[in-house]
């Protein structure tokens, strides 16, 4: 382990993704300003060796670790404004943990420490990773391209090598600065997106709710595996999930910062899993519906619509059309992926069910995902059965769930290779944090939390939980 | 007082929450096993994968070790059993695809059905009563002879 390389790996991306963040006229407190800087260097960072490679320059330490520095000093730039942002590392106001969070926290960090054990410890064996994204990594560092000796094998029995190189960039780059089996990338995206999602859940309802939620969160037993295990899902479900929550409090209080970043996450989630664009797509009505009730012109909302898919776009592009179809020497036609028969659309009210009834509602979904559905709509139910009306933002996030369920199940129609047990098992990773989100907006959760901050007669947490009333 | 009321009901929730038979396994088999204190103890790179990938991992490197030291090693293509012929054999092994034999040890490897089969010159064997081996075929006829075993089996994962 090169714990130098790890760290100045942790620096760079932390002030690329600042960079963005300036570029995009995002603003946050500073947890999330600082979770999302490393989040959003990650994604950056993910996109220079493919860069290269496309740009034929030889993948070498000081070709890549060159091209990482330079990115990081470009994204510096807009900071110069804020000399003081750059050198001084964020105050955290952090307060001491109440006695009753103390069992919890330790749980929780406990979790974080193994899984960020098992990343570093653990060897990639998931065939996905073994047949694709981790052999191209393994040979792009010998034979400095991605165009190598993968290409002289027998190859009928995977596509994984196909996938946009998201995972491969980011095995190269660590790999070659912080340790033999790169992967601690995975344990930057965990670590920083959990700390966000439980601040933000804490921010807004009282603390052991919080907790108790999150509990069942981080024990979500296929979710935590991920977060050792590199696979595209996890990765994909933070940027998909943390995108949409900044979409819906676009949509809430209109401020165009958190519209640019979420079509930046959108777009980093595309780069993970090209099928995000169908779910984006499936978006695009509750931003236009929005824009059309605030009686925005058509052109504008067709524009707000572009201006929300082109990054998107972009990269699918980038990989389909260019990388894919044009770059690598081996010819695949993905339309031959594509369902035939899409006139017939049984198979999609299929698929909806098996969610349902064989993926959440079944013995082998209670391993995966264990009771988060069965709480998550007995919340819904008191939501909508006692207190009858949510937040506008409670209802976009709601969207977002069902945009994830309706997706993936299209994905599953449309490309059948996208089967139940594999790709929606894992893509329905992308409900659970946004389900985490809604928490925070729920009128339910909400009044419990006031009931109970009012008897336990805190006022620094009273006054917390008034604030978020007024903001509700 | 109420912090401490808080505490207990927290407490009472954590250890309700792993009494839940979901819950208590995930956490008696995926969390507290293997132990982290023991992984710790073996840090050698090539001994975690070895524990990683088990029996695959044992066949790359006999594989490996044979191929090495041979002549032809720059040209060696080693010819898979189909997975279904070797399930038909009563032996309880997968045989990793091609890519992931590269992965683990450098080997290139053919299916059945592989467009360069014809230049294999080694092959994973079904050794009745013994399990699998890896050998050098002796020339076209016995690639010949390999072939027409598996022809009625399909290549699979």
């Amino acid at each position: 382990m090169n714990f130098i390389g790890f760290f100045l790996l942790l620096i760079g991306q932390y002030f690329t993704g600042r960079g963005v963040i300036q570029l995009l006229k995002f603003n946050g407190n500073r947890v999330t300003l600082a979770c999302f800087s490393l989040m959003a260097g990650v994604g950056v960072y993910s996109f220079i060796p493919f860069f290269l490679e496309l740009g034929k320059v030889k993948l070498t330490t000081a070709s890549v670790g060159g091209a990482l520095a330079a990115t990081t000093l470009i994204f510096m730039v807009p900071l110069l404004k804020h000399l003081k942002t750059i050198f001084s590392m964020p105050k955290f106001n952090f307060r001491m943990p109440t006695l009753y969070e103390v069992p919890f926290y330790a749980i929780f960090i406990a979790l974080i420490i193994l899984s960020i054990w098992r990343c570093y410890y653990l060897p990639p064996n998931a065939r996905d990773m073994t047949s694709g994204p981790g052999l191209m990594a393994k040979l792009a560092m010998t034979e400095k391209s991605f165009i190598n000796s993968i290409f002289s094998l027998d190859l009928q029995s995977t596509n994984n090598y196909l996938k946009p190189p998201f995972i491969i960039s980011l095995q190269i780059i660590y790999q070659m600065f912080a340790c033999d089996l790169g992967q601690l990338w995975l344990s930057v995206l965990f670590v920083a997106f959990t700390v966000w999602l439980f601040s933000m859940m804490v921010e807004r309802i009282h603390p052991l709710i919080a907790c108790i939620f999150f509990t069942v969160y981080m024990a979500t037993p296929e979710l935590y595996a991920y977060t050792y295990m590199v696979l595209f899902d996890f990765p994909n479900m933070v940027y998909f999930a943390a995108g949409f929550y900044f979409l819906s409090k676009y949509l809430d209080e209109g401020d165009s910062g958190n519209f640019n970043f979420a079509a930046f996450l959108f777009t980093v989630a595309t780069y993970v899993r090209t099928e995000t664009p169908i779910l984006l797509v499936l978006a695009l009505p509750l931003l236009a519906v929005k824009m059309w009730k605030d009686k925005v012109p058509p052109v504008q909302i067709a524009l707000k619509s572009f201006l929300m898919m082109i990054g998107s776009a972009l990269v699918y592009l980038i990989c389909m059309n260019i990388y894919v179809k044009h770059y690598i020497p081996i010819k695949y036609d993905v339309s031959n992926d594509v369902n035939k028969n899409l006139a017939n659309i049984g198979p999609l009210f299929t698929r909806l069910t098996e969610i349902v009834t064989e993926l959440i509602f079944s013995p082998p979904g209670m391993m995966y995902y264990g009771y988060f559905f069965h709480i998550f709509l007995f919340v819904l139910a008191i939501d909508l059965a006692v207190f009858r009306k949510l937040s506008k933002t409670a209802l976009y996030i709601l969207g977002g769930v069902a945009v994830v369920y309706v997706g993936l199940a299209l994905v599953g129609f449309i490309l059948p290779l996208a089967d139940l047990m594999h790709t929606t098992k894992r893509g329905m990773f992308k409900i659970l944090p946004i389900i985490m989100m809604y928490y925070a907006y729920s009128p339910f959760i909400g009044k419990l939390s006031s009931i109970i901050t009012n008897w336990e007669g805190d006022k620094a947490a009273e006054a917390a939980t008034t604030t978020s009333a007024k903001k509700k | 007082m109420k912090k401490l009321l808080l505490f207990i009901v927290g407490l009472f929730f954590l250890v309700g929450f792993f009494q839940i038979k979901v819950y208590q396994d995930w956490k008696d088999i995926k969390i507290t096993n293997p132990d982290p204190f023991e992984q710790f103890k073996v840090q050698d790179l090539q001994e975690r994968i070895k524990m990683r990938f088990g029996p695959a991992w044992e066949l790359c490197e006999s594989m490996k070790s044979q191929i090495d030291t041979a002549k032809d090693r720059d040209s060696a293509l080693v010819l898979l059993p189909p997975n279904s012929y070797i399930e038909s054999q009563n032996i309880r092994f997968n045989v990793p695809e091609p890519a992931v034999i590269y992965y683990l040890c450098g080997i290139k490897s053919t299916w059945t059905t592989g467009a360069n089969v014809q230049k294999a010159n080694y092959a994973v064997v079904v050794v009745p009563g013994r399990g699998l081996a890896f050998k050098k075929i002796e020339g076209p006829a016995e690639l010949k002879q390999l072939l027409e075993t598996y022809k009625n089996y399909q290549p699979a994962l």
